[in-house]
């Protein structure tokens, strides 16, 4: 049993280290609230969306503007006369994009850079933005799961060694117990 | 050894990760109104540091001990101040001259309480979060030396290890690929 074990602990890490990698990145970015974000205001001249309800022509002007990102429903504003207000994000930046009835939309861009798109990706689950942010959110599952098989086989291979047994349940329970311990005291 | 306690106390962070990104374990808080002696306070003339002591004495004999404070406010002829810890929240309400003080108790379920760990962060982290905050850091830590042995292990153990390269090299293009795109596309 052991071997297929070992085998499936080595070849599932490897192919969920670049992951594990962001997610202990991302984890000290988010713990310690590190982010710098550049802010710039651009303006734009687009033909004004069909009338529609708010969230698809929200859709549209970023279509128009050559833009990808998830519109946030609650920033959603809609004027009589087609002006519109939203904002906009995606992993690392965001957008707060005003479109007024003649079509001029002015865009406040925040770019978080390769960091905040690092800490973006800390558990992303978007399926819908793009192809690969689909299949980003299949690898955040694949790797959750890998983790948690990689620790409950990675102790019970250090089980099957017969001299380190008594330790590591000793190991596994106190990191266990440290865990819950602290985590009741801030409760 | 280490590393195993490590592991199990990752175990644990994974699975609330998990709730996380599945929206499960929520529900909604049970709230309590509790009404507290207190020694009467001043109207909006009195030291807001004196009003954030008195609530925090008062939520402490409402059942919640040792919580960040917010600063006093006083708005509605009241003075309302805001305290929380992880799984339970406050907000003390202090009318000038009167005798008692009114602490609405927020607890939140236990699932919710999981996933708010999760999120604890430095930020004005003192006593027990700071030390759960340390915690963080080591697992985080943890994940990156694990990565790096595991590829140890694999490089000691393996001869044939064309598999295993491919599975890394696939992995690190899909993720390098993706940031750059996120990174130089709008």
């Amino acid at each position: 049993m052991r071997r297929w074990l070992l085998d499936l602990h080595l070849y599932l890490g490897l192919l969920c280290l670049p992951y594990v990698v962001v997610f202990g990145l991302s984890s000290i970015l988010l713990n310690h609230g590190l982010q710098r974000a550049t802010k710039t205001e651009w303006s734009a001249q687009i033909a004004p969306p069909a009338d529609a309800a708010p969230a698809q022509r929200a859709a549209e002007v970023l279509h128009a503007l050559a833009l990808t990102g998830n519109v946030q429903p609650h920033t959603l504003k809609s004027a009589e006369g087609g002006a519109l207000a939203f904002r906009a994000i995606r992993p690392g930046r965001s957008y707060q994009v005003e479109l007024a009835p003649s079509g001029a939309v002015r865009v406040a861009e925040r770019d978080g850079g390769v960091l905040g798109i690092v800490r973006a990706l800390h558990g992303l689950h978007d399926t819908q933005s793009s192809r690969w942010m689909l299949g980003w959110a299949l690898y955040t599952e694949l790797t959750t799961a890998m983790l948690l098989f990689s620790i409950a086989s990675g102790v019970l291979m250090v089980l099957q060694r017969m001299s380190g047994r008594a330790l590591a349940l000793g190991a596994g329970a106190l990191g266990t117990a440290a865990a819950v311990a602290l985590g009741a005291a801030i409760w | 050894m280490l590393a195993l306690a490590l592991a199990c106390a990752l175990a644990l962070y994974a699975i609330s990760g998990w709730m996380i990104i599945h929206r499960t374990g929520g529900g909604e808080p049970a709230v309590r109104s509790v009404a507290v002696e207190m020694a009467p306070i001043e109207g909006a003339s009195a030291d807001p540091a004196r009003v954030r002591a008195a609530a925090q004495q008062a939520a402490a004999r409402a059942g919640l001990a040792r919580a960040r404070t917010e600063n006093a406010k006083f708005a509605d002829g009241a003075w309302h101040v805001k305290l929380s810890r992880v799984a339970r929240s406050a907000e003390v309400t202090l009318m000038p001259g009167a005798a008692e003080a009114h602490v609405a108790l927020r607890d939140a379920t236990f699932g919710e309480g999981v996933k708010r760990l999760h999120r604890v962060n430095a930020k004005g982290a003192s006593g027990g979060r700071l030390a759960w905050v340390i915690g963080i850091d080591a697992l985080s830590l943890a994940l990156l030396v694990f990565s790096l042995t595991g590829v140890w292990m694999f490089v000691a153990l393996k001869r044939d290890r064309r598999l295993g390269w491919a599975l890394l090299a696939a992995s690190t293009l899909y993720t390098l690929g993706g940031v750059g795109w996120l990174a130089l596309s709008r």
